[in-house]
């Protein structure tokens, strides 16, 4: 996994990018992950048991997260749970994601106003 | 918990691996959900997504290369789809040509095709041969918007269309014979099904979903029809009950279920003969037993039925041979739309 460049991985598909970005705040485990994706997608997005650990598979075999041994409060945790953290490909994928979507959405709206701005000519 | 008992249960959809690796985490997962919702409505809306997502995300664990199935399907072209194909319209075909047939050509057959509510209220709207005579005729146009798919299934439906005309002269009086109307009837079910592998081997060069999403469509498009009570029908000969009915329901049910199961579950299909005549023959077997069952024995129906067997077994070894024919031909045409990455 370590000659993989992070663009190799782009575009990110979307449910790997939630998930990415979830765990961009700390270790997480699965029904965590869920909550996280609902919470910053406004509820848009409620990822399946199904969804979330088949794209955890994926995600772990290509290097992006990885099972992470630390609980954050081991005496309050569920000891079946798994843990899940990005790793530091995982870290340099979603950056460069995020710098490819930024320049999407600025290559949208400067083309939007280019034609918005010939109809008012 | 029956929720969480039912959602363990329907992760045997998922390939074996994947279910022990992430099997307990999906189930505590389906727990917490259910928890959060508290009940109700709630309940209603966890399981409508969790169908969705365990549907979408098998059928995504299965074609990711993790399953043999989907392996197959890519290396050896269609095989497996006519494996599934043969066995499953062999039972759903009729069922499927009488309610396509009956509700786009609005022919009246006759018999257990008018316990399907869209007949009965397209029979009452419009002439029947209208809509047929439309299909035949725009097929050349049809053929000129070079879109394949939309041809094969234009040409497709106007087999089907033909077959229904087959069905009814079977009713017709001028055959007073019952051999005579079995054999028409086992005549029309073999040109369908030779129709319908044939519609199969061309939709699965678009890709392993189209071919599954034609699979269930065809399934779910003709369970309900079987389960539709036949008392719809003023004239039918047969004095159903409830017994007969549930049993051809469960029976239905079970028969197509195996044949979706087999789609997914039954992983080296491809590799030698016996293996295909083992998944095709129990198939084959349990469906002419159940029709040989309901309507010889439960149904005292004022003609004899017997004559079903034979012409049941001769399209069954037909299905056997057909689908040991295709597949010695080799491989299928290569598939552009094949995608076995989830991504």
């Amino acid at each position: 996994m370590t000659d993989r460049t992070p663009t190799d991985l782009l575009p990110l598909p979307t449910a790997q990018f939630h998930i990415l970005t979830a765990l961009a705040t700390g270790d997480k485990h699965g029904y965590a992950i869920m909550q996280e994706v609902e919470v910053f997608t406004g509820g848009a997005v409620t990822m399946g048991p199904g969804t979330l650990y088949g794209t955890v598979k994926q995600m772990l075999g290509s290097g992006l997260i990885e099972e992470s041994d630390e609980r954050p409060d081991p005496e309050l945790d569920d000891q079946r749970r798994r843990y899940y953290r990005m790793t530091s490909l995982g870290g340099r994928v979603l950056d460069a994601e995020v710098g490819r979507l930024e320049h999407l959405v600025l290559t949208a709206k400067a083309r939007r106003q280019t034609a918005l701005g010939k109809q008012g000519a | 918990m029956l929720s969480e008992k039912l959602y363990r249960a329907l992760l045997f959809a998922y390939p074996r691996e994947h279910r022990h690796e992430y099997g307990e985490l999906m189930v505590k997962m389906f727990r917490d959900r259910m928890r959060r919702e508290g009940g109700g409505l709630g309940i209603l809306k966890v399981w409508l997504e969790m169908i969705v997502d365990l549907v979408t995300s098998a059928l995504k664990e299965h074609s990711n290369g993790g399953s043999m199935t989907a392996r197959a399907w890519a290396g050896n072209g269609s095989t497996v789809s006519i494996v599934v194909w043969s066995a499953m319209l062999f039972f759903g075909y009729r069922i499927l040509s009488d309610l396509v047939a009956g509700t786009v050509f609005l022919i009246d057959f006759g018999g257990d095709c008018c316990w399907a509510p869209p007949v009965l209220w397209a029979k009452s709207n419009v002439t029947y041969f209208i809509p047929f005579t439309l299909i035949v005729v725009s097929y050349p146009f049809v053929r000129r918007l070079r879109h394949d798919l939309l041809s094969y299934l234009w040409l497709y439906l106007i087999i089907v269309g033909i077959l229904g005309m087959i069905a009814i002269l079977s009713v017709s009086p001028v055959f007073h014979s019952m051999e005579t109307v079995v054999w028409l009837v086992a005549v029309r079910e073999t040109v369908g099904l030779v129709a319908t592998v044939w519609f199969a081997r061309k939709l699965s060069a678009y890709s392993f979903e189209s071919s599954l999403l034609f699979i269930g469509l065809t399934t779910v498009l003709t369970v309900p029809s079987s389960f539709i009570p036949p008392q719809f029908h003023a004239d039918s000969p047969i004095a159903w009950t409830p017994y007969m009915y549930i049993t051809l329901l469960i029976g239905d049910t079970l028969v197509r279920g195996l044949a979706v199961w087999s789609l997914i579950k039954v992983h080296d299909v491809t590799t030698s003969t016996m293996s295909v005549l083992l998944l095709v023959l129990p198939m084959v077997l349990l469906g002419t037993a159940l029709n040989g069952l309901v309507f010889n024995v439960w149904a005292p129906a004022p003609v004899d039925n017997y004559g079903w067997v034979l012409p049941m077994l001769v399209v069954s070894a037909l299905a056997v041979v057909l689908t040991y024919a295709v597949r010695v031909r080799g491989p299928g045409e290569p598939q552009p739309g094949l995608k076995l990455q989830s991504t």
